[in-house]
This record gives structure tokens, C-alpha cells and sequence, in this order.
């Protein structure tokens, strides 16, 4: 609540008691008492205001059933406006319910051979403050990210037009679960089975630490194939809460299902869901619900001397376990109840496998319970971290608090947890969150001191604990961590759970390299994601693209990424950051198979659209920065790369912890623009840094050292470090072959090495290397691709030294054919093959050719690399060369002038081009 | 039931007369059938959970049930229903704006005049919502009042009981949460 600055209820208060002492007197009276006893002005003045309003008519002066009737506004008249209008997607078509915080519409879209159906809930309340509306919006990603097969999903939410906040949802044509009981005459074994669907389901939502607040047999659906569906998980939260916290206390609440806590405005827990659960149980076995289940008047209902346990045996004649389950979930105080659904749920399946239940009779479990049993769930999950995070000094104070019973609020410790997941998925700069390596450390060494947790929690921690190595590219950890807890998952029968585990193992696989492994698995686990519509589709098919993609599976991998952008369009919150992450990664798997010109279309509007939304600046929108800064570099059109590339550098080393691939790709990434310009110190040093990251953190044989080492072959080869840069090469053509890596990366080693035999004179190998990259270029992208071009013009200037001109000229042409063909023609790229083409047409005899063609490629070059002097000095030689050659002696002694005038470093400079410029200048001094 | 938007000086009298004609149970009755009559605007047979509404019928039922009609269940059936109107008011009231917002007047069936009522009964509705609220946070008793009088329709004479408080504080209230009102709608 809004407090007031302190002074303004006093004056309030005694306001009332001046009112008071004058309404009833007369005008003369009364002002003489003013003057006697009401010495502030102030005062003075708010008093008059109070009388003069005292005689003025009020709003109150209209009955509150008039005041109905003038609004004058009936269902149908409600439902006739709205009808046939469009929120997010979707065409409202029919009313299907409304409550005091939501009317609830269906609604329809028709799309390219697909109709939807979805329930679209229209909040009432406005979301006027950026607050309210930053709320709505993380409470709505935090139920977007539930994902359950027996959850409804959330589909889209938003606010539309007209300000009015939405939800769209996965509509359900169903009955509710007692009525469906009832006209399947199903039998006991059968209630208590979907019974436990449904527990198992709210278990999932809990883990994730959402509690329903509103569970009753009208939100658990059976469907006609006899799937239970549970409905509007977390909406009662997202309806309740008003932001400024006012009023929330009996807004959404159903009488009969509702917790004690609900009534008294208590803490809402899992153990809320858990009596609601009681009450569906208690009616699904006996056609009822319990008599006097707690209401508004606590007092009344149940005997406090009374367990209900005892009740159910004596009265309803309950067999004794299962009165024992319903009993103890119907405890009127949180912590006697089960803990969490999944406790309910096994105590119910104990009792179907007709094991004994967990449940005792409620004054030895009372005693005899340790508080870990009571507090199992996403609370214990939380207290993990919570250690993880103040460390164990906090961890004596936490105890206390635990001692004191003082009960957890689950929507607090959600939100904790959401900030814990959050700062360690780096979305936070470094510098403003705990370091999640030792939060992850000291939570897993504090698992290992709790050898009495059951099976499932333990699986649930070891699947967060592996999730979060995962976003810290612990990989092995989180390989290790996982496994464990698939094998955990199979061994209590959890298949879903060790499914959805397996799922997230394999991404994991795919960011460590392990593609083959990655790619199998990823691709098992989409059929059942798309059979349920599973929110984290999109994602799983990115991961499988990049995987295949690496893997040298080009038009497999285009095509999974292409479904994860319609997956998401379909299933995700549209506009979402999480559909725009797909489209993110889509155009980042285009800038790397150099589709540049798509990958360029698709990035762009996609980065603005996240920054439109306020997206924060994570992984996700960098690696997206990063493919459009490649791809613009690629297509010729970035013209700041170094600042774009110290930028990106930056932020990478402020969210990530280094050692960490990330910041490994960001320093290749600089290195390489820096290289361009030939500050090699420089360049060298960034790349022994990500190399050695990359050393510590990926696997073995990763392609992400291949490019690295690529690229240190290429520093040394421009510093004319031959031997060294086939050292370079040489490791990385051997990891290419060691793991079988088919991708350009690998072609692409293969044509430097071919241009560093070359450099050396070394032709025939040279031309063996050169001629492997072209093919396995043409196989791999077709004739008419930049790469191809790019081993067209070095095959072309191997051919030239070995004096084959003519076919060098072809090869250089068809080069740059390509490259104007692909928009291509304004790069520095085209620049150097007009270089070689022009070396080639001097060998063929054809000097002014050669001339023209060189004083083009010149001019391009210095428009793109201004700095790019070592480049820019052979081709002033070159320019020379051909004058000579001309017989124009004193321009060609110009352009070496030119030449020299570069100041390049004398170890810069090849044998060749000394030559030449001796030649050309009569000077030997440089 | 008496108007209870008349805060007159004689409404003391009045009150008094009007507890004698009702009998606990007709009270009920009658609030309940006034919340029902404003609920009803929302078809039954589409399933709707009115919250707060259902919790009142629930209370309702209870007590005609004839479990032990204890004061505090009294006190809160009241309270429940006299918040359920205010709430079925003021969603009225917002759906109403919305609907205005929404710039779709073409579908507009009801005409002109009364269409600019509704608009304005909808404004006053949350004005007061608004007013009411502030008034929450300095008086809260006076709020009380305010709501078991203007929204549940009671007589002074059984709010007193309700609040544990004489009738004279009652029209007190009343009547200063009315000034302190207007005061806030200026």
C-alpha cells in the first residue's frame, strides 16, 4: 500500500475530529469555533472544503443499483461488441466465461492450412504503470516457459489495442474431471490414476515454483482422448496482483477448493495447491466435497481437536490409507499437509501399487517428520541456492528462520529463483551479479551432503544444476550432472522427466561440439515436441540445424532451422523474445553458411524488434549482433569493424566468466578485423587467449579451435611466417580429419593451407590442397558461391607462378563473376581477385588489361581497407610492375615511390616485390 | 429496504424502523437478492466463477442451510457481498470504458443518449472506486461504512452491530466519508 508522507494522516485524523465538532453547527457558531480551536491555516482550509462538500450533492446519492442499471451493460450487449474483433492473432468468436478479473472469449486464426482454436482471456484491470506492465510481462514469460504436456500452454499475451491486457491460451474441449469420472462411470482405480496426471502436473508447475492458486475440478479437464488438462496455471497470481498491492486479498479465491490460508490472506504455497487437490480428491472419491471445508468463517468447519484423517474414517468409511492421503491433504495448517503434489501423488500411487502410504496418522507424522521431508519441492531448490548465495554465514541465520516454521512464500521464492536462473544465464553484466561458478559449486557440494533426499528432488536439482553449467559452458560438468539425473528420472519412473532431461543434455552435447551424439538425440526428441505443441520446440530444432549444419549436413540443417522459426511464429508469445531468439539463431546459421544477403534480411529486423521490446543485451542477442556484424563484413557494407568488434568483445567479457567460449569467439572475432589492418602483435595475442579458452572449455576436436587455428595460420602467413602458419594449418586440417568435421570451416583450412604452400613455392602441393576445397566447396554450396569464387582466384594465382596465365585469367574472371552476381562486387574480396586477376593478364601478355583491372581493384581496396598499407603496397609494386612493363618508366617509378611511402615494416615485404621495386625505382635502401 | 443513499438527519429514525422490519434472515435475503440481480447479468449457464459472487452464494447457502448462524459469518456474508457489488460495479464500469476506448462505435446499438449515461455513470463508477480507495487509507472504518451502506444496502442500525460501534458513529461516518468524498471528486 502506498504509504503517505506521515504528517498527512494526523491532519486527516484530526480533520475528522474538527468535521466533527462542526457539521451540525450553525454558520455563525461555526466559525467562531474555527477561529478558537483551529489554529493552522492549512487546517483551516481543508476543514472549509469538508463543510462546503457536506452540503454538495454526491456520487453516493445514487443507489449502487442505479448506478448498475446507468451502465447499462449486460452480457450479451458485451458480447456483441466484442465479437469478431481481433486480439494478438486471434478472431474472438463466441463468449465461453467470464470472472470478476477476466472475460474469457474464444477465439480463432486461420493460417496457411491450420485453424486454431485458443481461449483468449481479456484481464479487467489496466496495466497503467511501466511497473505493472514489466510485471505482466516477466510473470507472462514465466508462464510461457511452462511447459507440460497435461498444462495448457500459454500461446500468446500481450496488450492489445485499447490498452487491455491479454492472454491467449491453449483452448480445451473438455469436462471437468469429477463430471468426467462420473459419466465414464470410471471406478476408484481409475479416478485415483487421473488423480495423479493431474498431481504430477501441478508437481511440474511447482518445480518451476507456480503455484495455481486455483485449483477445482472446473480447471482439471478431461478431453474426449481422456487427457486431464489443467487450466490458468499462475493466472490467478497474474489477475491478483494489482502492483500496487492493494485489494488483493479476496479477489480470486473459490470457495470450497480454497486453502484456510486463501480465506485468512495468508501465504500462498504449494501446499495451497495441495488442499485444493485434497478437495478434488475428496469429491472424485465420493461424489462431494468435504462438508465445511474451511471457508471465509475459519472458525467453523472441522473440530480443531479433530483431524479430518479421523473424520473420513468415521463417517465417510474411506478405506484407511486413502483417508489418510485426502486427511493429510486437507490439513487446515500448510505444513502438516504433503509438502508438495509430487508427495500426494506418490502417496496415492503407493497406494494403487498397494504399498504403504507415507502418510501416518497426523500426530506421529507430526513428530516424526524432518523438516527436509516437509519442505521438499522448488523450496528446497530454492534454499540450495539460497545457501549458493550468501554463503554459510546467511546459512545459520536461514536455519533459524526454518526452526521458527515460518513458511516460505512460493511466489517470492519463484521470483528469487527466476533472478538466480537469470544472472546465471548472463543477462546481467558481470559485475552486477554473484558469480554463478561458485552459486553452482556450493549448491552442488551441499547436494552431496543430502543423502536423504528422495529421487525426485534430487533429479530435479541435479537437472538445475546441470541447466546451469550448461549456460556456464561447463560441459562436462553439466554432461555429468545430467546423465546422473536421467539415470535417477528412469529409476522412479519418471519417463517424461527423463525424456525432457535427455533433451536438455543434448543441447548441451551440440554446444560442446558433440554433434553426432547432439543430432541424434535432438531429432528423437522433436516428434513428441511436436506432438504437444511443446513450447521448447523452436529451440530444440535450432540446436539440431546448428548441429547439422556442423556436422557438413547444409540443406538438413537449413531446413530444421527454417521449421524452428515456424515453430515458434506458431507456439511462441508472438513477438516474444523467446520466437525472436529463433529468428536470431535462424539468420546467425545463414551469416555462417554465408548466405549473407538472407542472413542480413533475416538479423536485422529481428535485432530490432528485440531491442524494441527491451530485450536484454544476453548471449542470445549477441551472437546475433555478431552474425550480422559478419555478415555485413562479408557483403562489404560494415564500415566501422573494429569499434563494432571491440563493442561486442566488451560486452561478451561482461557477461560471461572467462574461460568461456563466447568470449573465446568474440576475441577470434576482433582478432580477425585486426588483423585486416595488419596489427598482428595485437591480432596474435587475442587468439592465444581464445585458444586457450577454447582449449579449456570445449571438447577436444572442436570446430570452434579449427577456425581459431585457421586464423592464427592466416596471421602468419601475412606476416610471411610460412612455417609457422603450416604448423597452424596442419592442426587444424588434422582435428578436420580426426572428426570426420565436413563443413566450410574445414574447406576453408584447406584453401589457406593451399595458399601458404603457395606462398612458399611449394606449388603442386599447393594445387592439390587448393583443388580438394574447390570441390568440396562446389559440393557443398554449388557453383555460384562466394567460396567457390574465393578458390577459383587462389587455384588462379597458384596457376599463374606456375605459368599456366590463361587459365589463371578463366579461373580469376569466373571468380569475379560470381562475386558481382552475389552483390559482391563492391568487397574488399573482389579488390584482391582483381589483384590476382590482374597478375595473370600481365603473365598472359595483356598489360593494359592488366593495368585497368589492377587501378580498379586499387581504389577498391583503399575505399574498404584505408589501413590495409601491406596489401595496398603489392598492389603500388604490381602497379609498377605493369607501367614497366608498359614501357611507362616514369610512372612505374612513381607508383614503387608510392609504394615506399607506405612505410611498411621491411619484414613485411616478399622477396618478389623487393625486386620488383629495385627494378622500378633504382633504389636498394628499404 | 430503505434508500441507502439518503444520509439525512432523520435517517437515524428511519434505520431503526427499517431493522424492526427486517428479521435477520429477510436481510439476507434481500442483499442476496440484490447481488444475485446484478450478477445476473452474466448468463449462469456459461459456468462463469464470480469469485467473490460465488463466495457469497456459497456463505448464503450455508446459512439457509441451517448451520449455526454464528455473528462472525454475519459479519462477513456482508462484507463479501457488499465487496462483490462494488466489484461487479466497478468491472461493469471498466468494460464499459473499454468498450468506448476501443473506438468501435459502429457497433453501437444503444443510441446516443443513452449511450453518453452509461459513459458517464462508468466515470462517476470509478471516480468513486478511486475516491473510495483513498478514502481506505485514511478511514478506514469510514470506508467500511461507506461500503455495507452504499454498496450492500444495510440499515444503520445493523452496521452498528456489524462494526461493534453506536449508530450515531455510523451516521457519522457516513456522513464524513460522503464530504470527504465529494472532496476528492472536485
Amino acid at each position: 500500500m502506498p504509504t503517505d508522507p506521515p504528517s498527512e494522516p494526523a491532519r486527516v485524523s484530526h480533520l475528522r475530529a474538527f468535521f466533527d465538532a462542526t457539521v451540525d453547527q450553525t454558520p455563525a457558531l461555526r466559525a467562531a469555533w474555527i477561529a478558537a480551536n483551529v489554529a493552522d491555516a492549512d487546517d483551516r482550509i481543508a476543514l472549509q472544503a469538508l463543510l462546503d462538500a457536506d452540503d454538495r450533492d454526491s456520487l453516493l446519492d445514487r443507489s449502487a443499483d442505479e448506478r448498475m442499471d446507468g451502465i447499462g451493460l449486460d452480457d450479451d450487449a458485451l458480447a456483441a461488441r466484442m465479437i469478431g474483433r481481433q486480439i494478438g492473432a486471434f478472431r474472438l468468436t463466441r463468449l465461453l466465461g467470464e470472472g470478476g478479473m477476466a472475460v474469457v472469449f474464444l477465439g480463432e486464426r486461420e493460417g496457411d492450412g491450420f485453424h486454431q482454436q485458443a481461449a483468449v482471456k481479456l484481464l479487467r484491470r489496466g496495466l497503467s504503470s511501466p511497473l505493472e506492465q514489466r510485471m505482466f510481462r516477466r510473470e507472462r514469460q514465466a508462464l510461457a516457459s511452462l511447459s507440460h504436456p497435461n498444462i495448457t500452454h500459454l500461446i500468446d499475451g500481450g496488450i492489445s489495442d485499447g490498452d487491455v491486457p491479454y492472454l491467449v491460451l491453449e483452448y480445451v474441449n473438455g469436462v471437468p474431471i469429477t463430471d468426467y469420472a462420473t459419466t465414464q462411470a470410471c471406478d476408484v482405480r481409475k479416478r485415483l490414476a487421473l488423480f495423479v496426471v493431474a498431481c504430477r502436473a501441478v508437481a511440474a508447475a511447482h518445480r518451476q515454483l507456480i503455484v495455481h492458486r486455483d485449483l477445482k475440478p472446473a480447471n482439471i479437464l478431461v478431453d474426449a482422448e481422456g487427457q486431464v488438462k489443467l487450466l490458468d496455471f499462475g493466472i490467478a497470481k497474474l489477475l491478483a496482483d494489482e502492483g500496487d498491492g492493494t485489494r488483493t486479498e479476496m479477489t480470486v479465491l473459490t470457495p470450497g477448493y480454497a486453502a484456510p490460508e486463501q480465506f485468512a490472506g495468508g501465504t500462498i504455497t504449494t501446499a495451497t495447491d495441495v488442499y485444493s487437490l485434497g478437495v478434488v480428491l475428496h469429491e472424485l472419491l465420493l461424489g462431494r466435497r468435504p462438508p465445511s471445508t474451511a471457508g471465509p468463517s475459519t472458525g467453523t468447519g472441522r473440530g480443531a481437536g479433530q483431524a479430518p484423517s479421523a473424520r473420513l474414517h468415521d463417517v465417510l468409511g474411506l478405506r484407511g490409507d486413502l483417508a489418510t492421503i485426502v486427511g493429510k491433504a486437507l490439513e487446515a495448517e500448510p505444513e502438516r499437509r504433503y509438502g508438495s503434489a509430487i508427495e500426494l501423488a506418490e502417496d496415492v500411487e503407493r497406494f494403487l501399487g498397494e504399498r504403504p502410504v507415507h502418510a501416518h496418522p497426523p500426530s506421529h507424522w507430526y513428530r516424526v517428520r524432518s523438516f527436509v521431508r516437509r519442505h521438499r519441492g522448488g523450496v528446497l531448490l530454492t534454499m540450495v541456492f539460497v545457501i549458493g548465495i550468501l554463503g554459510s554465514g546467511v546459512f545459520a541465520a536461514w536455519q533459524a528462520v526454518v526452526a521458527k516454521r515460518e513458511a516460505m512464500r512460493a511466489n517470492l521464492v519463484r521470483d528469487f529463483v527466476v533472478e538466480v536462473f537469470e544472472s546465471a544465464r548472463t543477462s546481467l553484466p558481470r559485475d552486477q551479479r554473484p558469480t554463478p561458478e561458485a552459486l553452482v559449486e556450493q549448491a552442488a557440494a551441499r547436494l552431496a551432503t543430502m543423502p536423504d533426499l528422495d529421487a525426485a528432488t534430487r533429479t530435479d536439482l541435479l537437472r538445475t544444476l546441470g541447466s546451469v553449467w550448461l549456460s556456464l559452458s561447463k560441459y562436462e560438468a553439466a554432461d555429468a550432472a545430467l546423465t546422473e539425473a536421467i539415470a535417477l528420472a528412469g529409476s522412479h519412473g519418471d519417463v517424461s522427466g527423463a525424456r525432457e532431461i535427455e533433451r536438455v543434455r543434448a543441447l548441451g552435447w551440440q554446444r560442446a561440439g558433440r554433434n553426432e551424439e547432439a543430432s541424434a538425440a535432438l531429432a528423437a526428441a522433436i516428434p513428441a515436441l511436436e506432438r504437444t505443441g511443446d513450447p521448447q520446440l523452436p529451440a530444440t530444432l535450432s540446436a539440431l540445424a546448428e548441429a547439422l549444419f556442423d556436422l557438413g549436413r547444409a540443406d538438413e540443417a537449413l531446413s530444421a532451422s527454417t521449421r524452428a522459426v515456424s515453430a515458434a511464429a506458431l507456439s511462441g508469445v508472438a513477438g516474444g523474445l523467446d520466437q525472436l531468439a529463433t529468428r536470431l539463431r535462424h539468420g546467425a546459421l545463414l551469416s555462417r553458411m554465408e548466405r549473407h544477403t538472407e542472413a542480413v534480411a533475416a538479423l536485422d529486423p529481428a535485432l530490432a524488434d528485440w531491442r524494441a521490446s527491451d530485450g536484454p543485451d544476453d548471449d542470445r542477442y549477441l551472437s546475433g549482433l555478431k552474425a550480422l556484424a559478419a555478415s555485413r563484413m562479408a557483403l562489404g557494407t560494415l564500415d566501422d569493424a573494429e569499434a563494432m568488434f571491440r563493442d561486442l568483445l566488451a560486452l561478451h567479457r561482461r557477461l560471461y566468466a572467462p574461460p568461456h567460449d563466447a568470449i573465446a569467439s568474440a576475441l577470434r572475432d576482433l582478432a580477425s578485423t585486426i588483423a585486416d589492418e595488419e596489427r598482428f602483435d595485437e591480432a596474435h595475442a587475442l587468439l592465444d587467449e581464445a585458444l586457450a579458452m577454447q582449449r579449456t572449455v570445449l571438447a577436444p576436436d572442436h570446430l570452434q579451435q579449427v577456425v581459431t587455428l585457421d586464423l592464427r595460420g592466416v596471421l602468419h602467413a601475412q606476416r610471411l611466417e610460412f612455417a609457422a602458419a603450416e604448423g597452424a594449418y596442419a592442426e587444424a586440417t588434422a582435428i578436420c580429419t580426426r572428426a570426420h568435421l565436413d563443413t566450410e570451416t574445414c574447406s576453408r583450412v584447406r584453401n589457406n593451407r593451399g595458399q601458404n604452400f603457395y606462398r612458399q613455392g611449394k606449388l603442386v602441393e599447393a594445387e592439390r590442397e587448393m583443388r580438394i576445397a574447390l570441390a568440396e566447396r562446389r559440393a557443398r554450396f554449388g557453383e555460384d558461391h562466394r567460396t567457390v569464387a574465393v578458390s577459383l582466384s587462389t587455384l588462379g594465382n597458384v596457376l599463374e607462378r606456375a605459368g599456366r596465365a590463361a587459365e589463371s585469367v578463366a579461373l580469376q574472371r569466373e571468380a569475379l563473376g560470381i562475386f558481382t552476381r552475389a552483390g559482391q562486387g563492391e568487397s574488399a574480396d573482389f579488390a584482391l581477385i582483381g589483384n590476382s586477376l590482374a597478375k595473370s593478364q600481365l603473365l598472359a601478355g595483356d598489360a593494359a588489361g592488366a593495368l585497368d583491372t589492377l587501378r580498379g581493384a586499387l581504389a577498391l581496396w583503399r575505399l574498404r581497407m584505408p589501413e590495409g598499407r601491406r596489401r595496398e603496397f603489392s598492389m603500388r609494386v604490381l602497379e609498377s610492375t605493369i607501367l614497366r612493363a608498359l614501357g611507362r618508366r616514369a610512372e612505374a617509378r612513381e607508383a614503387g615511390e608510392a609504394a615506399l611511402a607506405l612505410g611498411l615494416e621491411p619484414a613485411l615485404v616478399t622477396q618478389g616485390d623487393r625486386d620488383a621495386l629495385r627494378a622500378a625505382t633504382g633504389r636498394s635502401d628499404f | 429496504m430503505g434508500d441507502p443513499a439518503a444520509p439525512t438527519a432523520d435517517a437515524e429514525a428511519g434505520d431503526v424502523a427499517a431493522a424492526g422490519a427486517y428479521g435477520v434472515d429477510e436481510l439476507f435475503s434481500t442483499v442476496y437478492a440484490r447481488l444475485k440481480a446484478m450478477a445476473s447479468r452474466r448468463s449462469a449457464e456459461r459456468g462463469a466463477t464470480l469469485d467473490t459472487t460465488a463466495l457469497v452464494h456459497e456463505l448464503y447457502l450455508r446459512m439457509h442451510r441451517g448451520e449455526e448462524m454464528r455473528f462472525e459469518a454475519q459479519a462477513q456474508f456482508f462484507t463479501y457481498a457488499a465487496r462483490a457489488m462494488r466489484h461487479l460495479i466497478i468491472n461493469r464500469a471498466r468494460d464499459r470504458l473499454r468498450l468506448r476506448a476501443g473506438g468501435d462505435l459502429a457497433r453501437v446499438t444503444l443510441d446516443v443518449h443513452d449511450e453518453r449515461l452509461a459513459i458517464e455513470n462508468s466515470g462517476e463508477a470509478l471516480a468513486l472506486e478511486e475516491s473510495l480507495q483513498a478514502l481506505e487509507q485514511s478511514h478506514p472504518r469510514a470506508a467500511q461504512v461507506v461500503e455495507l451502506r452504499y454498496f450492500a444496502g444495510l440499515p444503520v442500525e445493523k452496521i452498528a452491530e456489524l462494526l461493534d460501534i453506536d449508530r450515531r458513529t455510523v451516521n457519522r461516518d457516513w456522513r464524513f466519508a460522503r464530504a470527504f468524498l465529494n472532496t476528492r471528486l472536485d
